[in-house]
């Protein structure tokens, strides 16, 4: 059921030159997570995002540190394996400092391609992080522009808002099914959707995605025993997901970047600054974003609570914004009563036999 | 490392601050904990007392401390990959060990953004143990360049922080106190300029690992006039140690550009290893950058000339930029050679560096040397493998 995007992401390099070719759009690169894809769709182009992925790393070493986190770095090791040269430009939103500098990296590296950034306000004050929101997406949407050779029209906006309604509402739907009947689906087979959804074009992944949610949704409902929530930022390795399936720990929901959180919020309403400062902030809450209307240990608590769920951190090492979180976020879900345990993970690696013992001892714990 | 007659002046001065600081609860008067390109002016005007955890982090690792704090904060949780200021500052809060026994108590938590994002992380995780209220300054990176669109987002937020300010501490936020703290950080930062550009001398009468133990006053008071005074000495001192010849390393044959922020701990064991080899860092990229926090108050527009002026620290800007600024130092300052310390704490700096140094060579003909460190965790740094590096760069550079 899961073959197709499967295969995508396989291939995920090719699968997206074919699609460049077939649509004969310009190809966004979105480095990673916070910039509205139905913007780029209404320019004319076709978003790609890139949230790294499980390749080893050897020509990244030249320009960045192992101390850079390893989604930069296998980010900056595609690119230099030539993964990225149907590429015609790229957004980086920078809402961290390892995202910052990798988007000077490109600038340096790859001068052809143009490189617009986003920049994530961290201002206190929504009335003054409005207006440079809105300052920021408008130099965007001018510097794609640029890019695609298409300027930013209405209607178009609106068409590509409706085809990234239906598709928010289609992964919403199979976040439903998950959390009603978690053994539906397993946890390799959801997140190689969600991942596929990276590259695949929105009109396609629709399509694609409709009739495996109309199937699930029509799955018996199987009792679970141990039920998970995974927080962090994106669950790569994806080949890490298996083990989940292996020893029967069943993900019902999630609190991840590039997952729920982005989902929990809905499409881009309008160009206006409240708009996008709704679209950036007005999800469940991340991290990499500072929102002091939001407590991230609560929501969380809550959601478990409410889930039955112990949780899990999923965690990349060299990641600070979810390692400054961790030690207490950990306290307050076992203040809370909420079975909790955290891994680190490098997103080259392939060997996952320790982080497998520590989740069956967690589990044994459940 | 020099010892100049002021050094005295400074250890007194800093004395007394802290002194005032862990008062400041005894003697009703607020303290904010501030990130260190933090605009000060602000609280200056409001009788704030600004405490700096990134002052005290490199204290605990002069001293030799820090490797115990870092590794109290690690037991609690906190990643041996975060920026060793914060493990320091963490664990020295949790035990309040160090130098003076822990900070004082915040009223409230002020960051800029303008060094980095880790601060905000890191003084997330304060708000939440005091309770207090979290200002951010968000000064963003310059990818593309100073621009009005970067500069009247910050003017927005210091209005905001004037409002936060005085409601804060339920009182009119002071004009005409703010005015003068701005004057007086104006003129420190101008005196500071005077003062590294005295490293452009042959001989250099200061040095990089001087001048980042005289970094200190400009951190912690600027805004005040005992600053003002201090750089004001200080610049005499070095003009008289100019005017007899007066060179900071005996015979200086090298000439050479620190990158990122020092490795406190091996400060004294740097200097003489360097000084050994007749290399002196005559400038660096990490002092300079309160040299560009420097804002033209006699103007109508002076928040804006603040806002483009925290803006400005080299940590914030495009590598392009920070690629042309390392070309001219190299012309300016006469240099032989540029040592980057690739810190394993300071994303922000150190990633790029590569890139960077590969450029900076091309253009200058002038070779670097990458040292892999950490500023404040010591477990990082091996003697051997330093050694055996510099001492092949430095005999390239002999030749
Ligand atoms: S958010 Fe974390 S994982 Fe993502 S780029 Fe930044 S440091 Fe890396
Ligand atoms: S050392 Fe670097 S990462 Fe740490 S607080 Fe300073 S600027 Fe930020």
């Amino acid at each position: 059921m899961f073959e197709k995007f499967i295969e995508v992401n396989r291939d995920s390099a090719n699968r997206a030159r074919q699609w460049k070719q077939k649509t004969g759009k310009k190809v966004i690169g979105v480095m990673p997570e916070y910039f509205p894809s139905e913007v780029i769709t209404a320019l004319g182009a076709y978003p790609v995002h890139f949230k790294g992925t499980q390749i080893p790393i050897s020509r990244a070493d030249t320009y960045l540190q192992s101390f850079s986190c390893t989604t930069t770095r296998t980010i900056l090791e595609q690119a230099m394996q030539g993964d990225m040269d149907y590429v015609d430009g790229f957004v980086f939103t920078t809402m961290c400092d390892n995202q910052q500098n990798l988007a000077e990296v490109f600038k340096k590296l790859f001068p052809e391609k143009p490189v617009v950034t986003f920049m994530i306000p961290f201002a206190n004050d929504a009335s003054v992080r409005q207006p440079h929101l809105k300052e920021q997406l408008d130099k965007a949407i001018a510097g794609i522009s640029r890019i695609t050779g298409t300027g930013f029209t209405q209607d178009a906006f609106q068409t590509a808002r409706a085809l990234y309604e239906r598709r928010a509402a289609l992964i919403n739907r199979l976040y439903d099914v998950r959390r009603r009947n978690p053994k539906a689906v397993s946890a390799y087979g959801f997140y190689s959707i969600l991942k596929a959804d990276a590259v695949v074009p929105a009109e396609e992944f629709t399509a694609l995605l409709e009739p495996v949610v109309s199937a699930l949704e029509n799955k018996d409902v199987l009792p679970v025993e141990h039920r998970i929530i995974i927080s962090g930022i994106t669950p790569e390795p994806l080949e890490l997901a298996k083990v989940f399936d292996e020893i029967d720990l069943s993900i019902v929901d999630d609190d991840l970047t590039s997952g729920m959180r982005q989902f929990s919020r809905g499409v881009l309403s309008g160009i206006d600054g409240a708009g996008i400062d709704r679209f950036v902030f007005g999800g469940s809450p991340c991290s990499t974003l500072f929102n002091p209307a939001q407590d991230r240990r609560a929501y969380l608590a809550d959601k478990a609570a409410r889930d039955k769920a112990a949780v899990v951190l999923w965690q990349i090492k060299f990641c600070e914004p979810e390692a400054f979180d961790r030690p207490d976020l950990i306290a307050f879900l076992k203040q809370r009563g909420i079975p909790v345990t955290s891994f680190e993970v490098e997103l080259q690696m392939n060997s996952f036999e320790g982080i497998k013992t520590r989740l069956q001892a967690f589990k044994e714990i459940l | 490392m020099t010892k100049f007659r002021v050094s005295e002046t400074m250890k007194e001065m800093m004395a007394s601050y802290y002194l005032e600081a862990k008062n400041a609860a005894y003697n009703h008067v607020p303290v904010a904990w501030i990130t260190s390109g933090g605009p000060v002016e602000f609280l200056h005007a409001m009788g704030v007392i600004p405490v700096y955890p990134e002052n005290y982090a490199p204290m605990c690792s002069i001293t030799r401390v820090s490797k115990d704090l870092i590794e109290v904060s690690e037991a609690a949780g906190y990643s041996s990959d975060l920026c060793s200021y914060a493990r320091t500052d963490i664990g020295a809060d949790m035990t309040q060990g160090g130098p003076i026994l822990g900070l004082p108590k915040p009223d409230m938590l002020i960051v800029g953004t303008n060094i980095c994002h880790t601060v905000v992380k890191w003084f997330e995780v304060h708000a939440r143990k005091y309770n207090v209220p979290l200002f951010i300054i968000d000064m963003p990176y310059l990818h593309d360049g100073m621009t009005k669109e970067a500069i009247n987002y910050v003017v927005g937020q210091f209005e905001a922080f004037k409002t936060f300010l005085a409601t804060t501490l339920k009182r009119p936020f002071e004009e005409e106190k703010f005015r003068e703290a701005l004057f007086l950080a104006a003129q420190v930062s101008e005196l500071w300029e005077k003062v590294l550009a005295m490293g452009k001398k042959r001989p250099s009468p200061l040095n990089s690992f001087d001048t980042f133990i005289h970094l200190a006053p400009i951190v912690t008071l600027r805004g005040t006039q005992r600053a003002v005074d201090y750089y004001t000495q200080f610049y005499n001192e070095l003009e008289e140690l100019t005017a007899q010849g007066f060179g900071s390393v005996p015979d200086e044959k090298i000439r050479l550009l620190w990158d990122n922020l020092p490795i406190w701990y091996k400060i004294k064991y740097l200097s003489e290893f360097f000084a050994q080899h007749k290399a002196a860092f005559v400038v660096s990229t990490y002092t300079n950058s309160w040299a560009a926090i420097q804002g033209n108050i006699d103007t109508d527009h002076a928040l804006e000339e603040l806002a483009r002026a925290y803006l400005s620290p080299y940590i914030n800007r495009d590598f392009k930029y920070r690629i042309d600024y390392l070309v001219r130092l190299i012309e300016e300052f006469s240099l032989d050679g540029i040592v980057f310390h690739s810190d394993r704490s300071c994303k922000p700096y150190s990633l790029g560096q590569y890139m960077i140094k590969e450029e900076v060579t091309k253009r200058t003909g002038k070779p670097g040397l990458i040292i892999e460190a950490d500023m404040n965790d010591p477990r990082v740094f091996s003697d051997a493998q330093f050694e055996t590096r510099a001492e092949a760069f430095l005999e390239g550079l002999e030749k």
